[in-house]
């Protein structure tokens, strides 16, 4: 039981082409039961279709493709049980809000009144009460996507399948659907897998993150690990703003790389065993970094001097760009001062601990 | 390498239908049905004469005239068709004039109308001793021959090329031309620029739609065409004068084969040139407002149009209750007595015209959604048979029909089947076309949500497809009603004695010179035509949706 | 929903049953056999008017109870028909339109051989020799003219109403005649070979000819012409007496002409072959034959009976008032395709 429960869903090795373009490129995923799973990735990476293999839209030219220990290719999509909001809702334009959140049920021939109770309760979760009656165009866009929430999650809550849904709302109120999408998905303990190129919804929402690109997949983590840790700088810019610093690796010690960057020694958290003299890639997000106060001792940190060359005020923070030798860096000041922003040379202090290291001599770099 | 993957692709897709039974036995019924009923007559026709009789196209000279004064005529006439049918979609689309009701009708009256026929008015108003050439005008014109085929061919076809134009203009977006206009474009520069290139691929397909009928057309050369030889009339008369099947295949397939080469540059030339997107999304402004004197100019140009068109079935409809057509004007009914002896004949046009639309609607339904939504590896395919039957002239696939199914196995000939049958194919295109738009206009998402939810093929064909087929199925099966109504050249080799209808007889009354009898049955078969639209959509209206024909 | 769901299914399964049922119409018919003795059916492929099939149609009815089931058609079209079905008839009967026609389908073996007891009082020349056709009605070819504009446009020329087929070839007739093509048109080769027979060959064509440079167009069929004289659109043309006289008691200002050499058309009438009620189709031919069908005809269509018990239509010469060509009608049928061809091919190829 525990061990199917890891295994919840199953990729294997899928392969899929169109013609000559191929879209997925032997990847493999496993989902354990009532994890939240998001594929990431720029468009055409073959995250939906990788989504709609398992939805049965398309099947696989190679690989096995398991829901609950069960393989699944080659059965159609209305045998899977795979139920899905699709990114434009797909609500059924003839049917009123009450038969679209009822039409699953109805074609399992359920009573009428076990519906009737299950409807009034999709109803009432998303706040669609007295709406039964209309019809999909008589909706505002955000209840229209409740109405594909609901008509899914009717449908037993056991698996959730969902195509960039908050594509088509505004930003405020995409910000607060996030939040309940990821609430009522908790309390059902529901398998969902969600597929946007939005960092921040994949960075707020999942359990699990799986970053695409031409068909494969590049790292799988936490959010975390996608962030903090990324496998290769394409993830490390798909999930957010991150600034490059080439390096040259000297001595991997204890847990404690030590590298040298234009002429500075700085030692940082890596395991990462590189020969001496190798290239390697320091990332840092603009968070990592800070001012020095123009009196601050910077002896005992890990600073680099550079000139501001430009700013930007985003309410909570200031974003710098600073000229460091040959490279501007990113730096946000999360702490913006009331009196307005800093010009002219500046320090930055690095914390060494946050900062990520990967190994430049391979071709990611 | 490509096609390759592509056939594997399909033959892929081909064995996943396993999956789907129904859907496997329904398409392998629709080809085998297709093909028995609009391929084998077609082998059939082609295949009867040998090659040494259709070295005969090429040596005598009545067939080589026939050949080329056929491409003559087919090519002024769809270059009239298309200008007017332009003129008209224009108008009706872009110009704010009022009328708008009037024009939309004169681009139904003929396609409602029974061929042939009308050419009595034109005589009669602009004949030899014509009402308005010699009572008015004092001219003495020559109508029969090219010159008055031009005119009847023109006021016939155009309002198949209309439709065509009118479906690509309406779904141009003006703000396509709004944004030329921001850019700093005049009037006719975007017109010139934007409009006009946009429109090129509509006004392509509306030419060859109105060539194609052009080519096919037999009832107007019969009644105008004087001694003009035409590869129609030629075949008609190979049959009818010289009981010679073999030669009239070879003239009927002389005229397949321009039909056929119509037909494919419309559908691989023109169709890929396209830049019509289906999203159904588009808000579109207002048209731009056009220069007063343009604006009147185009609508004078439809207005003069619209009353000649008027005239000639005024007079008609006049005829149909004068004593003696053009010489005693005093009114009578005696002519509609004979209408009401003939009433069987109405009701098997209408009878004919119904099952076979509503079948051929349904058919092409299915079809178009087979071919639209599935991925059966066989797509392109069946995508050439629905709309093969557009490209064989109504007067071949009547004799195809007559030559494959008059002896056993399938012995049809002087059964109600056969008449829809028949008519049942050369409707098939019409409606394929009709329903081929409608579940474009359908989004992939909303099937394939049916599907997730559980829903199979066909619970997902039947619950979400079919309601929302309605509109575009309807019109399709309006359209093909009428235009069965008032067919002559499909049935005019395969009625019987049960199953004559009502065009049948207007020739008959034509040849025998009753032709105030005959303008009353014609009348009488506009009004029933008439009449049915009017019914759909008052129908359709109750329920909301919009007949657009 | 589930309502509408039904009512579809029920719809189109109602289609379907009657699309069987239509089907199964056409292949009951040869079961009908049986009945055929009292009343039944009787199919019949006429190339009479509309308004003289009908006539027969209820008349016939009454007097034998036997249904008639019609299509009428122009002559070439009826035989093409009866042609083209030989492998399976679908009529019982072909009736009206000149013998002529006839000859290629008996040929064929399209008819079944009937000798009518009622014909054996008429004239020899009425009876197939061969035995499968009948003949039952005379037709006169006669020349059309539009009296009004004959007086208002030629008499004021000088020209006085035509008398003969050669005054036709007046060159103030031209583009005022029209004519009907012998490739289509029973009548119109009757009129070629009429010439040939008046004329003798090569006279009969430079006559063709010449008459050609005044024909505005040639029609298929041979009454095609009458109704557009009628109204108007041309002055004079060459048609069937018959079908001429029936439109001027329309009242149009059309007149008569009845030239020297004229030739007449026996009208026909045959048994198909193998069709689905043989016994009702001589049932009607005895009655074809008899006075009182022949008075009726003759009534109805202003057509002469092969009787001579029954009087020429009233208003038009007797039979023996008209001058005929020598008409040699095994000679006509054996040179027609000779001559059909040679008219296309000097005359109709200069046309269009």
């Amino acid at each position: 039981m525990e061990h199917q429960d890891q295994k919840f869903i199953e990729f294997k090795n899928i392969v899929k082409r169109f013609d000559s373009f191929t879209a997925l490129d032997h990847v493999s995923l496993t989902i354990p039961k009532g994890k939240f799973v998001t594929l990431l990735g720029p468009s055409g990476c073959g995250k939906t279709t990788l989504m709609r293999q398992l939805a049965g839209f398309a099947e696989p030219e190679e690989g096995d493709i398991y829901i609950k220990g069960k393989r699944v290719n080659g059965l159609p999509p209305y045998k899977r049980n795979t139920p899905l909001v699709f990114q434009e809702y797909a609500l059924f334009p003839h049917m009123t809000v009450y038969e679209n959140i009822s039409y699953g049920l109805k074609l399992q021939k359920i009573p009428k009144s076990v519906i009737d109770s299950k409807v009034a309760e999709m109803l009432e979760m998303f706040n669609l009460l007295n709406l039964e009656k209309r019809f999909p165009k008589q909706l505002s866009g955000g209840q229209q996507q409740r109405v594909a929430f609901a008509r899914a999650l009717i449908m037993g809550q056991e698996i959730l399948l969902l195509d960039e849904p908050l594509s088509n709302l505004d930003a405020k109120l995409r910000v607060e659907v996030r939040t309940e999408l990821r609430m009522i998905q908790q309390k059902f303990n529901i398998t969902t897998i969600y597929v946007t190129h939005d960092q921040d919804e994949a960075l707020s929402m999942s359990d699990m993150i799986a970053v695409m690109r031409n068909g494969r997949i590049e790292q799988i983590g936490s959010p975390w690990e996608i962030y903090f840790r990324p496998a290769n700088p394409f993830v490390a810019n798909f999930v957010g703003v991150v600034n490059f610093l080439k390096a040259k690796a000297l001595k991997q010690e204890n847990g404690i790389l030590a590298v040298d960057y234009c002429g500075k020694r700085i030692g940082l958290h890596s395991n990462l065993e590189a020969t001496q003299g190798a290239n390697v890639l320091l990332v840092i997000r603009p968070e990592c970094m800070r001012i020095a106060g123009p009196e601050e001792d910077c002896n005992n940190e890990v600073f680099l001097e550079g000139t501001i060359e430009n700013y930007s005020f985003l309410g909570r923070v200031i974003r710098y760009w600073i000229r460091v030798d040959e490279e501007t860096l990113i730096l946000d000041d999360s702490n913006p001062d009331l009196s307005g922003s800093r010009n002219g040379k500046v320090r930055l202090i690095l914390d060494q601990k946050k900062i990520h290291v990967l190994d430049c001599e391979d071709a990611t770099c | 390498m490509n096609t390759g993957i592509s056939i594997h692709e399909s033959l892929k897709e081909i064995k996943r239908l396993k999956n789907e039974p129904l859907l496997l036995i329904v398409i392998v019924a629709i080809i085998l049905f297709v093909c028995y009923f609009a391929v084998w007559p077609v082998i059939k026709v082609v295949t009867v004469p040998s090659l040494s009789d259709y070295g005969q196209l090429f040596t005598r000279s009545r067939w080589i005239s026939a050949l080329k004064n056929s491409l003559f005529m087919t090519l002024v006439s769809t270059i009239s068709c298309t200008t007017i049918a332009f003129l008209f979609a224009y108008t009706i689309a872009r110009v704010d004039v009022p009328c708008k009701r009037l024009f939309r009708f004169i681009t139904l009256l003929p396609i409602v109308s029974p061929p042939f026929i009308v050419a009595l008015s034109y005589i009669l108003l602009f004949g030899i001793q014509g009402i308005i050439t010699k009572g008015v005008f004092g001219l003495r014109v020559d109508i029969y021959g090219r010159f008055g085929l031009w005119i009847v061919q023109t006021v016939t076809f155009f309002p198949y090329a209309y439709s065509v134009i009118y479906g690509v203009i309406n779904s141009i977006s003006t703000n396509l031309e709004y944004a030329a206009y921001n850019v700093g474009a005049s009037r006719w520069q975007v017109f010139r620029d934007v409009f006009f290139p946009l429109c090129r691929p509509g006004i392509a397909g509306g030419a060859l739609i109105a060539a194609i009928n052009v080519l096919t057309d037999f009832g107007n050369p019969m009644m105008i065409g004087g001694d003009l030889a035409l590869l129609p009339t030629e075949a008609y008369m190979q049959i009818s004068g010289w009981y010679d099947m073999k030669t009239a295949a070879v003239l009927a397939t002389a005229l397949l084969v321009p039909a056929l080469g119509i037909f494919v540059i419309n559908r691989f030339w023109v169709g890929q040139r396209s830049y019509v997107t289906v999203t159904g999304k588009e808000i579109s402004l207002h048209p731009f407002e056009l220069p007063k004197a343009v604006k009147w100019g185009l609508f004078s140009g439809c207005m003069a149009f619209s009353l000649f068109v008027l005239l000639v079935y005024g007079t008609l409809l006049y005829g149909a209750f004068t004593k003696t057509w053009g010489y005693d004007w005093s009114l009578t009914l005696d002519n509609m007595k004979y209408v009401f002896f003939k009433g069987e004949q109405i009701l098997n046009s209408i009878k004919f015209a119904f099952l076979s639309s509503i079948l051929a609607a349904l058919l092409a339904m299915v079809l178009a959604y087979i071919v639209q939504k599935k991925q059966v590896g066989v797509n392109k395919f069946l995508d050439f048979i629905a709309i093969l039957p557009g490209a064989i002239p109504g007067l071949f696939l009547g004799i195809g029909f007559v030559m494959a199914f008059n002896t056993k196995p399938v012995e049809l000939t002087g059964t109600s089947a056969i008449m829809v049958l028949a008519l049942l194919f050369w409707n098939i295109p019409t409606c394929y076309s009709a329903s081929t738009a409608g579940l474009q206009q359908i989004g992939n998402s909303v099937e394939d949500a049916a599907l997730n939810l559980g829903a199979n093929s066909f619970r997902g064909f039947k619950d979400i497809i079919l309601p929302l087929l309605k509109a575009p199925f309807l019109s399709g099966f309006v359209l093909s009603f009428l235009r069965s109504v008032t067919c002559l050249s499909v049935v005019i080799f395969i009625y019987s004695p049960h199953t004559i209808v009502g065009t049948v007889s207007i020739m008959g009354l034509v040849e025998t010179g009753q032709w105030g009898s005959a303008a009353a049955f014609t009348v009488v078969l506009i009004a029933v035509a008439f009449g049915v639209l009017k019914v759909a959509r008052y129908l359709l209206g109750k329920q909301g949706i919009k007949l657009e024909l | 929903m589930c309502k509408k769901t039904s009512l579809v299914v029920l719809l189109v399964l109602a289609l379907i049953a009657s699309m069987l049922t239509a089907c199964g119409g056409g292949s009951a018919e040869p079961a009908d056999d049986a009945d055929a003795v009292q009343g039944g059916k009787l199919v019949v492929y006429t190339a009479l008017n509309e308004e003289d099939i009908l006539a027969v149609q209820k008349q016939f009815k009454e007097d034998t109870g036997i249904e008639i089931e019609y299509i009428r058609l122009g002559g070439g079209d009826a035989v093409a028909r009866v042609q083209a079905e030989m492998a399976s008839p679908k009529a019982d009967v072909l009736v009206g339109g000149s013998v002529d026609l006839y000859e290629p389908l008996a040929k064929e073996g399209a008819f079944e051989k009937y000798s009518s007891p009622n014909n054996a009082d008429l004239d020899p020349m009425f009876n197939d020799p061969n035995g499968y056709w009948q003949g039952w009605y005379m037709g006169v070819q006669g020349i059309v003219i539009n009296t009004e504009r004959f007086d208002a446009e030629l008499a004021s020329q000088g020209l006085e109403r035509p008398k003969t087929w050669d005054d036709l070839l007046d060159p103030r007739y031209k583009d005022v005649l029209v004519n009907s093509n012998p490739a289509t048109s029973g009548g119109a080769y009757i009129f070629v070979a009429d010439q040939i027979f008046r004329l003798g060959e090569d006279k009969a064509w430079d006559y063709l000819k010449a008459l050609d440079q005044n024909i505005h167009h040639y029609y298929k069929g041979a009454g095609d012409c009458i109704s557009p004289i009628a109204a108007g659109e041309f002055i004079a043309g060459v048609s069937w007496v018959h079908d001429i006289f029936k439109v001027q008691k329309q009242g149009y200002p059309i007149e008569i002409i009845i030239p020297e050499k004229t030739a007449f058309e026996i009208g026909g009438a045959a048994v198909v072959k193998g069709g689905p009620n043989t016994e009702n189709a001589k049932i009607f031919v005895d009655w074809l034959l008899t006075k009182e069908a022949g008075e009726l005809n003759t009534q109805i269509s202003n057509r002469y009976s092969v009787r001579d018990d029954v009087a020429a239509p009233e208003g038009l010469p007797t039979m023996e008032e008209i001058n005929l060509v020598e008409y040699d009608r095994s000679k006509a049928g054996e040179m027609k395709p000779a001559v059909v061809e040679k008219f296309e091919t000097e005359i109709m190829s200069n046309r269009g």
